[in-house]
């Protein structure tokens, strides 16, 4: 859908994301990397746990569907050529610190004097202004100023794992830098996105909502592990079973039907006991206390425990409940809603002679195509294609420009 | 100047992902009618509640995502209910739905028949497994749905179980900025093309895209990762520190030799970057419990806001582990506008947060949350063309009728 955008992509693990979704979505992208290679290719886990520059995963599936070039942009004929591509281009993707490009005369008043119709997305830590703008950053300092609550009470707030700040802020960015193309339609001009990775997740950890907590009633919400707290009940949310765990809860009240209908299952199997006496949908938080609510929970604990995970997530779906196994990357791979969607897709890498098994569509749409068409580049792997055939380098410059380490 | 001026938007979404989605557009200058349905007003219920007060206008959830919009409370099941919501659609841009898979189809709104009386409609579906497949008609929840995908199991101490977020349903947020984009990208092709489109958005299919690295490790590997706790493989120290005070704390990371002779300094230790038990990266990660009981020495006599800036000003990695009191006094957040006070006719002033993303030409603009019902009769005789006597009829009937 967004065939005819070019996207140069300047960015390290902060950006890749970015620029990887609007690749899915039919641009053609340009990841741009330091000749040697970006930084992020050092982040694993690595194929075959070989450590090298054409094996990081991290990188594999950050930048599929991208082609790629090494560039200096430190050197005068970097910085010349940059030029030249951003011209021919719709967008720039960045995450340097602020300032950084505009030391180098390559800031958004620069490009867009070069090209007026470009739009130049900036992702850093804390955006372009304000007082943490040039504090340094990592996934897990940006989840702490984002305001994580997750965690046990008795050990420090933990990070929501994956390094969720190198993907979450990607969508926040591909939407922006898709808004800005949208309105360039109505005004002919480009513009600066700038992004904020803390704000992205502040979104996430739901702060616009959970900060009014503090804002409406002076409380402050805490990490309970897998416990929430609706008046003075604490509600489980996680359960074992018989080989591993799984995410459901207690419902009563409005959605009290979702509880009944587990108790219907567990009756088919002579298990529901007192369980099936209990009004779900009539059962009131405010007049619960926890003695009675950890009995249920017990109750429903000790049959789970019984039931394996592929068994409830069967379950759930049979009866209409809301139960999901806690997976980890195996269950996931072979959840069979996702194999029916046919999520996961093999995508070639004549380079390591063998093909590996990706996630694919991320939507399903009456007008796109399958999404996944290239692996992630090599180093340099476009260097001819781009500067030879597409901005009519001559081989010999390219040659000069190869040995002097511009690219 | 908008980004999205003159673009219509029908949301029939309830909680999270689609209403927080529009709710983005609704910022950006697109008109958002917010459907909600009288029977179902649970966003409207959720704690907290402005001033610690119930009310159905009160409630913070209501007012993050009913922001800029217009609020048509519908009363779906009653067939002239629908009607009003067939013609309200036919005169959008977007339709946007997060009913359980079929409900659409049930109500007569599904992409077919909203296609037939506009031919370019866009229409985003958002559901927690896709509209296929044989777990399609299966309630989804965002936070019960994570631990489906993997993020529970690698969220954790190594000695326990697995954690889940339980106050944030972390792939609901994915999914609305994965609308975002797929809206945008769908205004743009139509604007090219002519041709509207059918958007069939997965919070699980969409949500594992910010896994790919832990999933390739097991389809390239066969290996599953563990729970790390807040340990990272190529950084040392990397954790999270007890400081001065209850339950405060702070983040440190150190990725390099200089980030670690830095660190040394600050904590008034400067020869123990030298210390052969932890002079290099390798020997901080065999000695990280050690490691990390020395530094968290130090934290615990200061407060996590001097800890994080002592740190950054010796270029390392750090910032307090901020909780919802933090979040909301953050001079920081004020400074950049992402929290700024803004009236409401009902709680007065409240913090109405940005959304992460600033465009410099086409920025967003704060509007007002409608209190339940306000644009009832906008909606029916502007965008409707019903004359007064017709409203009052529907009205009669109890179609706009909240219990």
């Amino acid at each position: 859908m967004l065939g005819a955008f070019r996207v140069i992509d300047l960015s390290d693990e902060n950006g890749v994301f970015c620029s990887k979704l609007l690749a899915d979505l039919g641009a053609d992208v340009i990841k741009v990397e330091a000749p040697g290679g970006d930084r992020s290719r050092r982040i694993g886990p690595f194929y075959h746990d070989i450590a090298a520059p054409e094996t990081s995963l991290f990188w594999f599936a950050y930048n599929v569907n991208k082609r790629g070039v090494t560039l200096n942009i430190e050197t005068k004929d970097g910085q010349s050529i940059l030029k030249r591509l951003v011209e021919r281009a719709d967008c720039v993707i960045e995450s340097f610190a602020p300032g950084y490009l505009g030391g180098l005369g390559l800031g958004y008043s620069e490009l867009c004097r070069i090209n007026p119709r470009v739009v130049v997305t900036s992702i850093t830590p804390f955006g372009q202004t304000g007082q943490y703008r040039e504090y340094k950053a990592c996934d897990l300092v940006i989840q702490a100023m984002s305001g994580w609550i997750v965690g046990e009470p008795d050990r420090a707030p933990l990070r929501w794992g994956g390094e969720q700040s190198f993907a979450l802020p990607g969508f926040v960015a591909a939407s922006g830098t898709i808004m800005a193309l949208y309105a360039r339609q109505m005004t002919g001009e480009g513009q600066h996105v700038d992004v904020s990775m803390r704000e992205s997740m502040a979104w996430a950890s739901t702060m616009p909502w959970n900060s009014l907590f503090w804002e409406f009633q002076k409380e402050v919400r805490r990490r309970q592990g897998n416990l929430s707290s609706r008046g003075a009940v604490m509600i489980q949310s996680i359960f074992p079973c018989a080989d591993g765990h799984i995410s459901w809860r207690i419902w009563p009240g409005a959605l009290g039907h979702l509880t009944r209908r587990v108790v219907d299952w567990m009756e088919t199997q002579g298990k529901a006991g007192t369980l099936r006496n209990v009004d779900w949908s009539h059962l009131n938080l405010l007049g619960t206390n926890q003695e009675e609510w950890d009995k249920y929970e017990r109750a429903f604990g000790d049959f789970f425990l019984g039931v394996s995970k592929r068994a409830i997530y069967e379950a759930a779906r049979e009866w209409g409940f809301i139960a999901v196994p806690v997976e980890g990357a195996r269950g996931v791979v072979e959840n069979p809603q996702l194999t029916s969607r046919g999520y996961f897709v093999a995508l070639d890498h004549p380079e390591l002679e063998t093909s590996l098994l990706y996630p694919g569509d991320w939507f399903k749409s009456t007008v796109e195509p399958r999404m996944l068409r290239r692996r992630a580049p090599l180093i340099g792997e476009h260097n001819e294609e781009v500067y030879v055939r597409e901005l009519g380098i001559s081989r010999t410059e390219l040659r000069c420009l190869r040995e002097s380490g511009v690219i | 100047m908008d980004a999205l001026a003159g673009i219509r938007v029908v949301d029939f979404s309830n909680i999270v992902a689609g209403p927080l989605c529009t709710r983005f557009l609704a910022d950006h200058g697109a008109e958002v009618v917010w459907i909600e349905n009288p029977l179902a007003m649970e966003i409207r219920a959720y704690t907290p509640f402005a001033g610690g007060q119930p009310g159905i206008n009160r409630s913070a959830a209501y007012l993050m995502l009913g922001s800029g919009k217009r609020s048509l409370v519908l009363n779906l099941r009653n067939p002239k209910g629908l009607h009003i919501a067939r013609r309200l659609s036919a005169r959008a841009d977007i339709v946007v739905e997060q009913f359980r898979p079929g409900t659409m189809e049930q109500l007569g709104l599904s992409y077919e028949e909203l296609k037939r009386v506009k031919p370019d409609i866009i229409m985003l579906r958002i559901s927690g497994q896709g509209q296929t497949g044989p777990w399609a008609r299966q309630p989804g929840m965002g936070n019960i749905l994570q631990s489906m995908l993997g993020f529970t199991n690698i969220t954790g101490w190594p000695d326990r179980g697995p954690i889940s977020s339980v106050i944030a349903p972390y792939p609901d947020y994915i999914t609305a900025f994965a609308g975002v984009l797929l809206l945008t990208t769908a205004l743009h092709y139509r604007k090219q093309t002519g041709q509207g489109q059918c958007l069939d958005l997965s919070i699980a299919e969409v949500g594992l895209q910010s896994l790919g690295p832990m999933l390739l490790d097991w389809t390239a590997n066969e290996h599953q990762q563990e729970r790390m706790g807040n340990a990272l493989d190529r950084a040392a120290p990397h954790a999270v520190y007890r400081c001065h005070g209850d339950d405060r704390w702070c983040a440190i990371a150190v990725f390099d030799d200089e980030q670690w002779v830095a660190l040394c300094r600050v904590i008034g230790v400067p020869d123990l970057a030298d210390d052969l038990r932890f002079s290099t990266l390798l020997a901080r990660k065999r000695n990280e419990d050690e490691l990390n009981s020395i530094v968290e020495k130090w934290t615990v006599g200061h407060a996590p806001e001097q800890v994080m800036e002592l740190m950054q000003a010796a270029g390392v990695p750090s910032g307090v582990w901020q909780d919802v009191r933090d979040i909301n006094e953050c001079a920081a957040f004020r400074e950049r506008g992402f929290f700024q006070m803004q009236p409401h006719a009902e709680v007065g002033d409240w913090s109405w947060a940005a959304p992460p993303f600033r465009l410099s030409k086409t920025p967003f603009v704060p509007r007002p949350v409608p209190l339940a019902g306000q644009d009832n009769y906008y909606v029916c005789s502007e965008l409707l063309g019903m004359t007064d006597e017709e409203f009052l009829s529907v009205e009669k009937e109890g179609l706009f009728d909240i219990p």
